[in-house]
């Protein structure tokens, strides 16, 4: 059985999991190195700033570091850690709503220190007036949480619906019709910015 | 699929459906425009979120987040009851405490004077005992009329009559 130190750069997840469980700092900083990149992005797509991003995903680790002994295996590491920066994005995003304003997509294009620091990806979506840019994760805070959530974990994070239905905590059933309306919506948001219907495969820049 | 199931397609795209129900849809889609651009769209929607690109978290807040675990784990943890001895000792607790306050709070018994002085009939009480007016039998519809007036006006007024000599 792997002890404590017994860790390595090629030790899997679960032995890593295990390891910090029994005590061993390395295997969990091991742990960090290897998901916090991903999960920063997630964090990104969920939150409003670069520096609520990282607060976010702070939270998730130091959640995980605090329930190393709840994990039961029934999951990846990955969706397990995926579960925590939902939790905890959807705990943060119920602490701020009453001080949240109703914001319109226009007013946040108006406000771009408002969003993430880096430009993202921008759409060019020609009109007949000027280009307009998107800024595609402020189009992500438009959605409802549980969308959001939904779009983060299938688009961004490439799970399966089994692991996204792990990771979230609901049945399978529930994971396709969300992800259905999450894309439906996601999809009126971003014709918002081509009001002539064009398609924005021809205006998308990579 | 017969019909348009548009929940169908989202599965169809992330392949998500088993073999069988996969090509319906398949089949569907290349009969039906209408979900053939409702995929369309769904593709467009998909590769807007594949090509977001933000820049990845940096070394700087890489170190921050470590040292902020680390920190963590450097303070002391609060001391954790055995657990399941620790619940029974604090739902018993509960229990006493919540039983305590209770029984305080109770009324006090009422003495055996007293007792003895509710035991003797108060004035209305007599006068129900020895309530003269004859009630109908129940469901009678043919009992006189003036009788059935003199038992609710006698009953009426024994009510009211109790009703003014309660203490106030």
């Amino acid at each position: 059985m792997t002890g404590p130190e017994d860790v390595s750069t090629e030790s899997s997840d679960l032995e890593l999991l295990r390891a910090a469980g029994c005590g061993s700092s390395k295997a969990f900083h091991q742990l960090v190195d290897r998901h916090a990149p991903r999960l920063f992005r997630s964090a990104l797509a969920m939150t409003r700033s670069r520096a609520d991003a990282e607060d976010l995903l702070q939270e998730t680790f130091i959640g995980a570091f605090k329930g190393l002994k709840t994990f039961d295996g029934r999951s990846s590491v990955r969706t397990w850690l995926l579960s925590i920066l939902m939790r905890q994005a959807a705990k943060s995003w119920h602490r701020t709503r009453h001080s949240r304003s109703a914001r319109s997509i226009d007013a946040d294009l108006e406000d771009q220190g408002a969003l993430q620091e880096d430009s993202a990806m921008m759409i060019h979506c020609a009109s007949e007036s000027a280009d307009q840019r998107m800024d595609f994760a402020a189009v992500l805070q438009q959605l409802p949480l549980h969308y959001r959530e939904i779009i983060v974990l299938r688009e961004i994070q490439q799970m399966s619906y089994e692991e996204m239905a792990q990771a979230l905590q609901m049945p399978r059933g529930t994971v396709e019709s969300r992800v259905h309306r999450a894309r439906l919506l996601l999809r009126e948001y971003l014709r918002e910015y081509d009001p002539r219907g064009q398609s924005l495969r021809d205006t998308a820049t990579g | 699929m017969q019909t348009c199931d548009e929940c169908l397609l989202s599965a169809f795209a992330d392949n998500e459906l088993d073999a069988f129900t996969h090509q319906r849809v398949l089949t569907h889609v290349l009969a039906c425009p209408r979900c053939a651009a409702a995929l369309d769209d769904m593709e467009l929607a998909r590769e807007a979120a594949a090509s977001w690109a933000p820049k990845d978290i940096s070394p700087l807040e890489l170190a921050r987040l470590h040292r902020k675990i680390d920190s963590v784990a450097a303070a002391p943890q609060p001391q954790r009851m055995n657990g399941g001895l620790g619940a029974i000792g604090l739902i018993a607790a509960s229990i006493l405490v919540i039983s305590g306050t209770w029984l305080a709070a109770l009324p006090p018994e009422p003495s055996f004077t007293s007792r003895n002085t509710a035991s003797a009939p108060q004035p209305w009480e007599e006068m129900a005992i020895n309530l003269q007016v004859p009630l109908p039998p129940f469901g009678a519809d043919d009992w006189p009329e003036d009788r059935i007036r003199l038992a609710d006006a006698g009953f009426a007024s024994w009510m009211v009559g109790s009703l003014e000599r309660l203490p106030r």
